[in-house]
């Protein structure tokens, strides 16, 4: 079976921030949803590239909605985890959680 | 004209028009909470992080096209034309010395332009270091013999391969038109330089030819990579066929 695609920290962020939208996932509310997450604001450019090359890999999948007159009529890139980013998720979370395993980070004097 | 519309026809150009006017849909839709500055800085952003792998890609072929020239013209005439007569090395001159550097110039444009991993710059760099061992070592027939061995398997391993396959046809289809866009800026140096100098050829030693022959056939190469690149290969962020791709996709 193929190893699932390694992720960067930022590729990770915005992943699970289109997951959360759902199908609200397009550049504005990923942005926001980042913000109001992490407190981080990402650079406009990066983001757009980041969603650009995941899009390329086959991470996440895009679709053009409807054009709205409060955009000047253009329309939104709705974006949607493919199931290989799904998986490239997984894993980097699982990797995650197993070195979590055994620390007490959440409490104690790291709270 | 409308600032959107500007915005949006200046990424159209670097990237695909759909993806350029929802990213400008974007901007427009923050712009009224935070600001013309604030959409102009973030669409100057977004600019330099599409676009800066272009100019450098194209710097980097430029300069790295010069260097092997003159590194490919080395050992040959310094250490082959010293050593054995012309009839021996002439044909490995004729034969790989143009395509070696073409290869070279298209290598860390693929590189640079792509990335690593993507399956025409890795052709291009091995073919490029290929030709490049061959030019040095040909008379060594050990090393002739594993040379042409390894280009006759990425040949054959390619051609099963449809992402390689592609990669190969168009590495081959850019080497012949940098390699043509070649010949073409020797010509049109040519002829300017019989336009200031007419009659007999006299030595070329015009600022305009010394830089406009090497920036021209860059530009033709670099130019021809990344089109054979986008229809053969396939997708790309200025890839038109991205476009439908996304409409069908919705």
């Amino acid at each position: 079976m193929a190893m699932p695609e390694s992720l960067g920290e930022f590729e990770q962020t915005v992943l699970l921030t289109i997951l959360r939208l759902s199908d609200n996932a397009y550049g504005v509310a990923i942005r926001r949803e980042i913000m109001e997450c992490t407190r981080r604001e990402p650079a406009p450019g990066a983001l757009y590239t980041t969603l650009d090359r995941m899009e390329e890999k086959g991470l996440v999948r895009s679709r053009i909605g409807d054009p709205s007159p409060q955009r000047g009529g253009r329309a939104k890139r709705y974006f949607a985890v493919t199931r290989k980013g799904r998986a490239a998720i997984v894993n980097a979370q699982r990797l995650y959680r197993r070195l979590l395993e055994g620390l007490d980070l959440f409490g104690g004097a790291n709270a | 004209m409308r600032s959107d519309l500007v915005a949006e026809w200046i990424l159209a150009r670097l990237t695909t028009r759909i993806r350029a006017a929802s990213v400008v849909g974007d901007l427009l839709e923050n712009r009224s909470e935070k600001g013309t500055l604030w959409f102009w800085r973030s669409f100057a952003g977004i600019v330099l992080a599409v676009a800066w792998r272009r100019p450098l890609a194209f710097v980097s072929a430029f300069y790295l096209g010069l260097h092997a020239l003159g590194a490919l013209q080395m050992p040959i005439y310094g250490v082959h034309a010293a050593h054995r007569p012309p009839e021996a090395w002439m044909p490995v001159f004729a034969v790989l010395l143009g395509p070696g550097m073409v290869l070279w110039m298209a290598a860390p444009y693929a590189a640079i332009r792509f990335g690593l991993r993507d399956s025409f710059a890795q052709i291009a760099l091995v073919f490029g270091g290929l030709v490049t061992i061959i030019i040095f070592y040909w008379w060594i027939p050990a090393v002739l013999a594993a040379c042409l061995v390894l280009a006759f398997s990425l040949i054959t391993t390619s051609i099963f391969v449809a992402r390689r396959r592609r990669a190969l046809v168009a590495l081959a289809i850019a080497t012949v038109f940098g390699f043509g866009g070649g010949l073409l800026a020797f010509y049109l140096a040519g002829l300017y330089q019989k336009h200031l100098y007419p009659g007999p050829v006299a030595e070329i030693n015009s600022p305009v030819i010394n830089w406009g022959v090497p920036l021209l056939a860059t530009w033709i190469l670099t130019t021809a990579c990344s089109h054979i690149h986008r229809l053969v290969v396939g997708h790309d962020l200025g890839d038109p066929k991205a476009d439908l791709q996304i409409k069908l996709d919705s």
